[in-house]
């Protein structure tokens, strides 16, 4: 069966239902988050057939739906959807942890809960948003439209400190995505101001009808840089992480870990180095360095955090350097592990704030010196934790071994360098979290605060269990995720290729059809 | 003679609507002086009417070539007719408040609008020159019109006296470029300076003062001290009319004189446009960002547009001049709904104007809170608003035609704004209210409803902006 505009359902239908909810003022609270759960997960089953009707098989763009949005003497966006091997499975992943995110706000959220709701959901669009759009403009819009949500859910529901989180998060990635407007802006005008659509920019690039000459390569690889670089977060632009993560609320903690982060380094793979090849090439060094900086970095400073959250949040930004080392490492390992591992730190470290905030709203603290022994009052929780926190640290059987080796195995083919220094961030990432898990759950249980603490429930459970089977999934069998990048990654790799090989200059140059470089 | 006539019937309307309410003030009862405004109103409707068969492909001049007749100056009176009507609306429930509700009041504001249309019309030095002194001497009353207040004072008198002295640069600046060119006509400077295939110095330093003396009327720094003490000071509808209106007029009648009368000069000045420009978006944001009266917030803000708008000057390209009637329209709609939300939480005495009287609003409030919230998100230039793509033509103007510097400060800037802009968000929706905050006082509908009107306007302008588009590339002055 086959649905039409399959894309703009699963990008739009989140709005629709947040928009239901806006409309329906008298309905209830408890209606109004049904209402979020069912459309969120309705979403979800939609977007499964993403999945299964993907063709493994092609490199380029599906499900692909266009039309004009606006037209103006001097401008034309489309409205241009798609997906590919790249996006496909943060799409999913995006579905996949909105609904779970939903459910763990059921009961911890009791403040303006529709309007709570209302962000979540337009959150979602927007962040579906930026992995489909296709065109330039469009991905921009969705790109901002996302923050506006995600900077209320962490300045209205966020802990104390959280107006402050609020402004500096917005600030920061503001900084980078409007340098990256005058990016596009350029490379629109570069093109002879006739379309803003990526493929055919792209397009345009590979072919040598649109020459940039290496300076223009240079400054625009460093805006759309600097805003990925901001949203992955790439050591020194992290700051903004921890306190972000630390004062939003759980589901919003989530979001941020699992969806927002991505789009950083999906950025990366799917307009830095298609785009802008030769900078990438030439940059690759100096950014690998300050990726290795972040993965060792990060787990050092999330050894010595006093705080699980800001643990998880320091976790994470050495995760993601991790990511951002396979994808300059320019090969396919390299390549697929980074794509692989940002669906599973989607997953682990998600699962990872979710579970924090199952103690958060039992206990009231974070501070992993206030626990110790939960896994006696607390047996299920403590093995789902174990769970997850093995698949963060990489232990073959879970999801997390796939990506990183893959990655490692990347970075050790381009620099031998890199990849041992990654390798030992992989150790002080299982250092730093076996010994939280050994603070938190094992031991006596000396604070008498813990010996009450009621064991996870049926709603909580129910958020966990399709994570970790996931997780499982991936770890035993990830066949069916690595084969559906395989060939749109492929085509990253070729375009790299294209700018080591030498003969390209002159190709590009003295193209074999001159009717190529007029412009359409 | 009878045909030329008919072109002017918008601008009698407008003039005979405000003599006849300084006539009728004396015997209309107190009770029922919102009867001034709906008349104000009415006038402004006809004239936009009656504007209606103006539009046209053919631009020409009437009256011996002083007087324009062309999209562009339509296209601008209609802006100032809809900021006319919006302004006497949002103005009554508010001067009944303040007990200055006289049908003066309203009179003064057709005169500045009639001002205000006779400057985008003309195209002759002498009757720009009248235009804004019309504009400018109703406005320097609207400014004083709460008498009793002492603010409202001193802002009048600010006006007048920087007024006054602007004035003078721009009759020096007129004088010596019809002492240089031997005339006052637009087209007749234009031709002439092509004849002798060049311009004199004398020429240039007249066009320099003009300059300065327009950088006064739409505050651009460094010409713009007067701005905060006077936007302050004056009754909060006065200061929404003048955020607006005078600006635009300003704006479109510097591009007039600029493409018409001296596009010899393009050179020598767009790249001391360009300069204030930064300068101006720069002082602007920074310094609004230390506010902590709203009021004076939005007016560095307003300042700081007058940069934006800058921008799609210096370019003097075709999409340059669309995109800065594209922004004018939505900076517009921004303003008006921003200071509607703004007088409604103002208070008896006009004095609640501090960020802390807005804590916690969308608790009290939603509706202001929501509108205000999306001026402001729209005014800092987030997608899905009118004022982010005013933003994206304005820059990518810029972009095209070379200027990417100014792009880049330009987006800098309004990310500097995004902090003040949205800390007013901070305190509406992530403070809880305590009892020193006000509950605004409930709106009328017809207030609800032109900001209602505002809110879908933004978000279509942001969302479907082609047809306020193209029509602003139908109405711009071609560059010559």
């Amino acid at each position: 069966m086959e649905i039409g505009n399959i894309l703009s359902w699963v990008t739009y239908l989140p709005a629709l239902v947040a928009g239901v909810i806006i409309l329906t003022p008298r309905a209830s609270a408890k209606a109004a988050k049904w209402l979020a759960l069912l459309g969120s997960s309705a979403v979800f089953i939609l977007s499964l057939h993403l999945v299964i009707h993907f063709d493994s098989a092609k490199g380029g763009m599906q499900f692909e739906e266009s039309c004009e949005w606006m037209r103006t003497a001097a401008f034309a966006i489309r409205h241009h959807l798609g997906i590919d091997g790249i996006s496909l499975f943060l799409v999913i992943l995006t579905t996949f942890l909105t609904p779970l995110a939903i459910l763990c706000s059921w009961e911890s959220i009791t403040r303006r809960v529709k309007s709570y709701l209302v962000c979540l959901l337009t959150l979602e669009t927007g962040m579906i948003g930026v992995f489909c759009a296709l065109d330039l403009v469009l991905f921009y819009i969705f790109w901002e439209v996302m923050l506006i949500p995600m900077y209320f859910l962490i300045g209205v529901w966020g802990g104390e400190r959280r107006i402050y989180a609020a402004v500096k998060f917005i600030l920061y990635t503001m900084v980078g995505s409007l340098l990256m407007l005058v990016a596009i802006i350029y490379l629109y005008f570069a093109h002879g101001g006739s379309t803003f659509d990526l493929v055919e920019i792209t397009r345009s690039l590979s072919s040598g009808a649109l020459m940039l000459t290496s300076r223009e390569e240079f400054w625009l690889f460093m805006a759309f840089l600097l805003a990925f670089a901001i949203k992955v977060p790439m050591f020194p632009f992290h700051t903004w992480l921890p306190d972000a993560h630390v004062e939003a609320p759980t589901a919003g903690s989530v979001i941020l870990a699992g969806v927002l982060l991505k789009m950083g380094t999906y950025g990366l793979l799917r307009f830095c180095l298609p785009l802008f090849p030769g900078a990438a090439v030439d940059a690759a060094p100096y950014i690998s360095v300050l990726a290795v900086i972040g993965i060792i970095y990060g787990a050092l400073v999330a050894m010595v955090q006093p705080d699980l959250k800001k643990l998880v949040a320091y976790s994470s930004v050495s995760h993601m350097g991790l990511v951002v080392l396979g994808i300059f490492a320019f090969n396919m390992q390299g390549l697929q592990g980074a794509t692989v591992q940002m669906l599973n730190h989607g997953l682990s470290t998600g699962a990872l704030f979710l579970l924090v905030g199952m103690i958060y709203d039992r206990r009231h603290t974070r501070r992993i010196a206030d626990f110790g022994g939960l896994a006696h009052v607390s047996p299920v929780y403590a093995a789902a934790f174990m769970i997850v926190t093995l698949s963060s640290i990489g232990l073959p059987g879970l999801n997390g071994f796939v990506g990183e080796v893959l990655v490692l195995m990347g970075s050790f083919a381009s620099s031998k360098i890199f990849g041992s220094l990654a390798a030992l961030g992989m150790i002080l990432g299982a250092v730093y979290m076996l010994w939280m898990y050994q603070r938190v759950f094992l031991g006596k249980l000396e604070n008498p605060d813990n010996g009450a603490v009621k064991d996870i429930g049926i709603r909580e459970k129910l958020i966990l269990l399709p994570i970790v089977l996931v997780m499982l999934w991936i770890g035993v069998y990830s066949g069916p995720f690595l084969s559906r990048m395989e060939v749109s990654l492929s085509l990253v790799e070729e375009r790299i290729e294209s700018v080591r090989d030498p003969g390209r200059i002159y190709r590009a140059q003295h193209p074999r059809n001159p009717d190529q470089q007029v412009d359409k | 003679m009878g045909n030329d006539f008919i072109l002017l019937i918008p601008q009698i309307v407008l003039v005979i609507a405000a003599m006849a309410l300084m006539l009728l003030e004396p015997f209309t009862p107190a009770a029922h002086k919102s009867r001034m405004a709906r008349i104000a109103v009415l006038a402004a409707a006809v004239a936009a009417f009656s504007l209606g068969s103006q539009w046209s492909d053919r631009p020409r001049t009437i009256l011996d070539g002083m007087y324009a007749v062309d999209n562009f100056s339509v296209f601008f009176q209609w802006l100032f007719l809809v900021i006319l009507a919006v302004s006497a609306i949002i103005s009554m429930k508010f001067n009944e408040r303040e007990g200055i509700n006289r049908g003066e009041y309203y009179s003064l504001l057709l005169f500045a609008s009639s001002g205000m249309c006779l400057m985008v019309s003309s195209s002759d030095l002498i009757l720009t020159f009248i235009g804004i002194e019309i504009l400018s001497i109703a406005t320097y009353v609207l400014a004083g019109f709460k008498r009793a207040d002492i603010r409202s004072n001193e802002a009048s008198l600010k006006y007048f006296l920087l007024g006054s002295f602007a004035t003078a640069f721009l009759l020096y600046g007129i004088a010596l470029i019809y002492g240089s060119t031997g005339s006052t006509n637009y087209q007749t400077i234009r031709e002439l300076a092509s004849m002798q295939g060049g311009f004199q110095n004398t020429t240039l330093i007249g066009m320099g003062l003009l300059l300065v003396g327009f950088g006064f009327k739409i505050a651009l720094v460094p010409f713009h001290s007067w701005a905060p003490d006077v936007y302050e000071g004056a009754p909060t509808p006065v200061t929404a009319f003048m955020t607006v209106g005078p600006k635009a007029a300003g704006f479109a009648t510097l591009i007039r004189i600029l493409v018409e009368a001296v596009p010899f000069l393009a050179d020598e000045w767009s790249s001391v446009l360009w300069l204030l420009s930064i300068l101006t978006m720069i002082l602007g944001n920074v310094v609004a960002v230390l506010q902590t009266n709203v009021k004076r917030m939005l007016a560095y803000s307003a300042i700081a547009h007058a940069g934006y708008i800058l921008v799609g000057i210096v370019t003097n390209s075709g999409p340059g001049y669309s995109a800065v009637l594209f922004y004018l329209v939505v900076y517009t709609i921004m303003n008006m709904i921003a200071f509607s939300v703004i007088l409604s939480v103002s208070g008896s005495g006009d004095t609640r104007v501090y960020l802390k009287d807005y804590t916690g609003m969308a608790r009290r409030s939603p509706f202001a809170a929501a509108a205000l919230s999306l001026s402001l998100v729209s005014l800092a230039g987030i997608p899905l608003t009118g004022g982010f793509i005013g933003k994206f033509f304005l820059f990518s103007a810029a972009v095209r035609n070379g200027y990417i510097g100014l792009a880049v400060i330009g987006v800098l800037t309004s990310l500097v704004s995004v902090f003040y802009y949205f800390r007013l968000l901070v305190i509406m929706y992530m403070k809880d209210p305590d009892e020193t905050a006000a509950a605004p006082e409930p709106m009328s509908w017809l207030v609800q409803a032109v900001i209602v009107m505002g809110v879908v306007g933004i978000l279509w302008l942001g969302i479907f902006p082609d047809q306020i588009l193209n029509l602003a590339d139908f109405s711009i002055l071609a560059p010559k």
